[in-house]
């Protein structure tokens, strides 16, 4: 009988579900606003890290409920901590599923209070990745001949909230801020979508490999989080370079591929985008196989394919509300200015990643 | 760990209230039948407190200019988003899987927010042969590391470094995988062949 309640069931929820969830304008996003401190012994001083995002900033990992600990504004947090010798507290205003839009207005606007604290000392923000996955998501459901529009409106709807927002934050973040740092992207799903599409181009008349479309279009994402920094006084983490080139140089042309695929400061977007998706085309590698050494790699991606894997522990964050708490660091020194787990998880690389610029002193 | 929770009363404003009900229904029900006994994993060391959802508002993505003042956290954190599925569920109801959720959302055709994220297990880690921090790898194999979405490491398994081409006696290439783990057959002499448990998501 419980077999047969089960098969039921089965059968019932999607049915529901459709009829639930057609309704107008459902809900498809998820809050996962998380505020963790690094309680580092023997100090009294205690500054904000403020940090607005998505899924990625979230923590996100496959629940709607709770999200890793350690996403990776927590893991710069720590560097902070060791680096000022002070308690740091790292305040996550995400909202998984959200496109630039959606972080723009609902999280860096709305929840503006959180960078306008005089405690706050380093904002950051990462976004367009969901616009880059809704678009992905569309294109592989053609039929009939390509559309690329989706794309294209992709691409400048990460520009235009990128700039806002960081004019924004400019704007708004408290005068004692002291950095302000963007995360650009990696590409999930690399190998996955090394595949034919099932519309056709126009102009061929051949169906076209979908990863050849869409590099260059989060190469161009990339290019304007970073050169938009450049313009507006931030800094850039290129999470696309952290991630999706090996810490050795595997090509032979002299350099580290990782550092080989970074922005170039002042580099126009052609430039940017043949370099990093043509020239090095035969370094980038899907980051569930980012290799630090010629024998020993790391699997930087969950089994979603999407996000990024972590280390640490999980808080409450979701559907339930966010959480807030205190922590021991992990680590109170970094040898290098490196963690020893740095390169070993996603989020861990990006909290490195985002560390690099974090100044000398509050 | 203590949660604050929204107040349910917002919730009415969002949808209509059959169709939150039917989606709490549709989820109590499956996740009575389907899924008993899940429960939140949330770790918690010193935790004090909660929070709540974000406030909606719209703004010129042009302006970037201060607002007149600020506004204070309480403010924050007290709206409600209207396009946050934490307004489909009120205290006690029973909780579907992320991977539950967007199955129900991309059957309703829904393809934006987390509807266009790929479940849990579309990419599940590698099996493969374990290899042992102390054997010596020989050119050419890696080891390769992974991780749990719940953050638990699994013991490394064995792969071919990028772009090695294993030959034989005669120096012809041998077929490789093309997920590059190494199969028994191509282990470097000397590994004990033993396969990594993958754990049970």
């Amino acid at each position: 009988m419980k077999t047969l309640f089960r098969s039921m069931a089965g059968r019932w929820l999607p049915a529901m579900a459709l009829l639930a969830l057609s309704a107008p304008g459902i809900a498809s996003t998820i809050n996962q606003n998380v505020s963790w401190t690094i309680d580092r012994a023997g100090t009294t001083s205690k500054y904000r890290l403020v940090a607005y995002g998505d899924s990625i900033y979230a923590g996100y990992n496959g629940s709607i409920s709770n999200a890793a600990k350690y996403s990776g504004p927590t893991v710069d947090a720590e560097y902070l901590s060791a680096r000022w010798n002070a308690d740091i507290e790292s305040v996550r205003r995400a909202k998984s599923g959200a496109v630039a839009k959606d972080v723009y207005e609902n999280k860096i606007v709305a929840e503006r209070s959180y960078m306008q604290a005089a405690s706050t000392r380093v904002v950051t923000f990462e976004m367009c990745g969901n616009d880059g996955l809704q678009a992905r998501s569309a294109f592989k459901e053609q039929s009939g001949t390509c559309s690329y529009a989706g794309m294209d409106a992709a691409v400048n709807n990460c520009k235009t909230y990128v700039a806002a927002s960081m004019n924004y934050i400019n704007a708004n973040a408290h005068a004692n801020t002291r950095l302000k740092v963007i995360s650009n992207l990696y590409y999930p799903g690399y190998n996955a979508d090394n595949v034919q599409s099932s519309c056709r181009d126009a102009g061929t008349g051949q169906t076209v490999n979908m990863r050849d479309r869409f590099l260059p279009a989060i190469a161009k994402m990339n290019y304007w989080m970073c050169e938009y920094a450049r313009q507006k006084g931030f800094q850039c983490a290129d999470s696309f370079a952290q991630y999706m080139g090996a810490d050795y140089d595997s090509n032979g042309d002299g350099v580290i591929d990782s550092d080989a695929l970074r922005y170039v400061a002042g580099e126009s977007e052609a430039a940017y985008v043949n370099r990093t998706t043509v020239t090095l085309r035969s370094t980038l590698r899907d980051a569930n196989s980012k290799f630090v050494t010629a024998s020993s790699s790391y699997d930087y991606i969950q089994s979603d394919d999407v996000h990024p894997t972590y280390t640490g522990g999980t808080v409450s964050a979701g559907i339930w509300g966010g959480s807030t708490g205190t922590g021991a660091p992990r680590y109170t020194s970094f040898t290098g200015g490196r963690s020893p787990i740095a390169s070993s998880y996603g989020h861990e690389r990006m909290g490195w990643a985002l560390s690099v610029y974090n100044p000398a002193a509050p | 760990m203590r949660v604050i929770r929204k107040p349910p009363a917002a919730r009415a404003r969002l949808l209509p209230w059959g169709v939150a009900v039917l989606v709490v229904a549709g989820f109590a029900t499956a996740w009575w039948l389907l899924a008993p006994g899940a429960s939140n994993g949330a770790s918690a060391a010193t935790v004090q407190a909660g929070v709540g959802g974000a406030a909606s508002a719209t703004s010129d993505p042009a302006a970037g200019s201060p607002q007149s003042g600020p506004v204070s956290e309480y403010q924050a954190m007290s709206g409600k988003d209207p396009n946050d599925l934490a307004s489909y569920f009120k205290p006690g109801d029973p909780e579907p899987t992320g991977a539950e959720l967007i199955e129900a959302l991309q059957h309703a055709g829904v393809r934006t927010g987390i509807g266009a994220f790929n479940p849990p297990g579309t990419s599940p880690p590698l099996a493969g042969l374990a290899v042992p921090d102390d054997f010596r790898l020989p050119p050419g194999y890696a080891r390769h590391h992974q991780v749990t979405d719940q953050g638990v490491p699994i013991e490394p398994i064995l792969v071919f470094s990028p772009g090695f081409i294993l030959r034989d006696a005669q120096g012809r290439p041998i077929a490789m995988p093309a997920n590059g783990v190494v199969p028994p057959e191509l282990a470097p002499p000397g590994l004990p062949l033993r396969p990594v448990v993958i754990p049970s998501p």
